[in-house]
């Protein structure tokens, strides 16, 4: 551009680049966490390895949602429901996270991603259930207040105050994202494992009840679907 | 969105003109326009009526949340007699900003994360930068995607172009990215031989980087600051006003080639 220079180059380029790159070790601290997390969990097609060690998972006790959750589930004969989903054969693996102390589990082969939450951009005549905009790496992602979403009757001003969203669990290739206080783990899960929902009428995007740790499996398509359509758990 | 800055080091070369003027264009055009003032002086403010020092937010309350989020920037808009012209107004306590801030790191990217959260908002942001290089004028830069450095012809503005390059020369390597600019022109007085020596002079050294037509001196254009008018509002018949649409013309036409 020209060939003209200051007379303290290294000066200014180190003011300039103080002021222009942020300092991201508090952000390295809050991510380690996530990574070592994700460094734990294996590749996606080893989901159907066979003979596979189950792992064991401490989960925090059941909430009083998911027993109502769970006592109004269809318990069906795997074989009849979502043969579609690549999950429903043999061995796979979930990740299972917390929030308003609910348990929650995703098939990893429908996870799209892990963030730490940041700070959000609020857009106008959204649902009450969408929190915000997160902007990632030019990407929008657009977060749900999962409590609030999932069970909606129960969400008063004190649940609200309480809750403390650490992280954001992308669905599927979608630019949804459900917030979470707590990630737990990852565990590998046999088809045995999980009571599978046959009749989706009442909460489609409930795949089942993971049985040991008494938590909803989330069928992530159609929470997807149902996210899309501006509906919340109990719309449909 | 586009984010336009204009910017030069040199104080008084038509910066806060430049900015209104398109704005003002812009906002006639039907764009939805937000105008940003970083100037400590807030003379931007002035133009419109508004006398920054009695508001109670101002772009100085953005920088001051380090992350500003869509409702901290929209809270400190002030609209004007345009329906789809809003300012961001200056204060003087920005000045104490390079004090205050000056030496945080990550500083310089408030107000690029500020004009990001209302990207849905606005078609066009124009900033306005104070005449000094400091945290004011590093975020101005960092957050726009076009800058467009007014230059006064005359001999002494030329000196300060080649500092304000130089800065976008240091910038460019810290951020890892190419600044696209464009060389304005401006007061430019047909009558001096002064004038047209440093006009050739810039397009020798600058090339197509300056703008190939100039912002004549219009004494039009300075009275629309005292009538508190943008240009294109005041006087738009003036010549001053007719460049200025040939110079937005030209700039959105480059936009849209990318």
């Amino acid at each position: 551009m020209s060939t003209g220079s200051f007379a303290k180059e290294d000066v200014m380029e180190e003011y300039l680049s103080s002021l222009l790159h942020e300092d991201d070790s508090t952000d390295l601290i809050q991510q380690q966490s996530v990574q070592q997390l994700l460094a734990s969990v294996p590749e996606k097609i080893e989901k159907d390895k066979p003979n596979q060690e189950v792992d064991l998972v401490e989960t925090l006790p059941d909430t009083k949602v998911i027993e109502q959750t769970a006592d109004k589930m269809e318990v069906v004969n795997s074989a009849q429901v979502a043969p579609q989903a690549s999950y429903r054969q043999g061995r796979f693996q979930a990740l299972f996270f917390k929030l308003a102390g609910l348990t929650l589990a995703v098939p990893l082969t429908e996870l799209g991603g892990i963030h730490n939450l940041e700070k959000l951009n609020s857009l106008f005549g959204k649902p009450d259930w969408f929190l915000g905009i997160q902007l990632h790496r030019q990407e929008k992602l657009s977060v749900v207040d999962s409590a609030k979403w999932v069970m909606p009757e129960k969400y008063n001003e004190k649940l609200a105050e309480s809750l403390n969203y650490q992280y954001l669990i992308m669905l599927g290739e979608s630019h949804w994202g459900l917030a979470c206080e707590s990630l737990i783990d990852t565990i590998t899960l046999s088809q045995e494992d999980v009571k599978w929902r046959e009749a989706r009428g009442k909460r489609p995007w409930l795949a089942g009840l993971v049985k040991d740790q008494m938590c909803a499996l989330v069928d992530v398509q159609q929470m997807i679907a149902l996210l899309n359509q501006g509906h919340d758990s109990k719309d449909q | 969105m586009n984010v336009w800055t204009v910017a030069n080091q040199k104080g008084g070369v038509g910066k806060t003109t430049t900015t209104v003027t398109l704005g003002g264009l812009l906002a006639a055009q039907g764009k939805r326009v937000l105008l940003v003032d970083t100037d400590p002086q807030a003379s931007m403010s002035y133009y419109f009526g508004i006398d920054s020092e009695e508001l109670s937010r101002s772009v100085y309350d953005v920088f001051l949340t380090g992350t500003p989020s869509k409702d901290d920037v929209l809270d400190c808009l002030c609209s004007t007699k345009f329906d789809s012209l809003f300012l961001l107004p200056a204060t003087m306590a920005l000045s104490t900003l390079d004090r205050k801030m000056g030496t945080q790191s990550g500083m310089g990217l408030v107000l690029k994360k500020a004009v990001l959260s209302i990207a849905d908002e606005f078609d066009y942001v124009i900033i306005d930068c104070p005449p000094t290089l400091g945290v004011l004028m590093v975020n101005a830069l960092a957050a726009c995607d076009k800058i467009l450095i007014p230059v006064q012809t005359e001999f002494l503005a030329l000196k300060g172009l080649e500092r304000m390059m130089h800065t976008l020369e240091i910038m460019a390597k810290t951020l890892n990215k190419q600044f696209s600019y464009t060389i304005v022109p401006t007061m430019y007085d047909k009558r001096t031989n002064a004038a047209l020596d440093a006009y050739k002079s810039l397009r020798a050294t600058y090339g197509d980087k300056v703008w190939s037509a100039v912002i004549p001196v219009d004494t039009k254009i300075q009275e629309a600051s005292q009538a508190q008018m943008p240009p294109s509002s005041y006087c738009p018949k003036s010549r001053g006003v007719y460049c200025y649409t040939n110079l937005l013309t030209f700039l959105t036409k480059k936009t849209d080639n990318g």
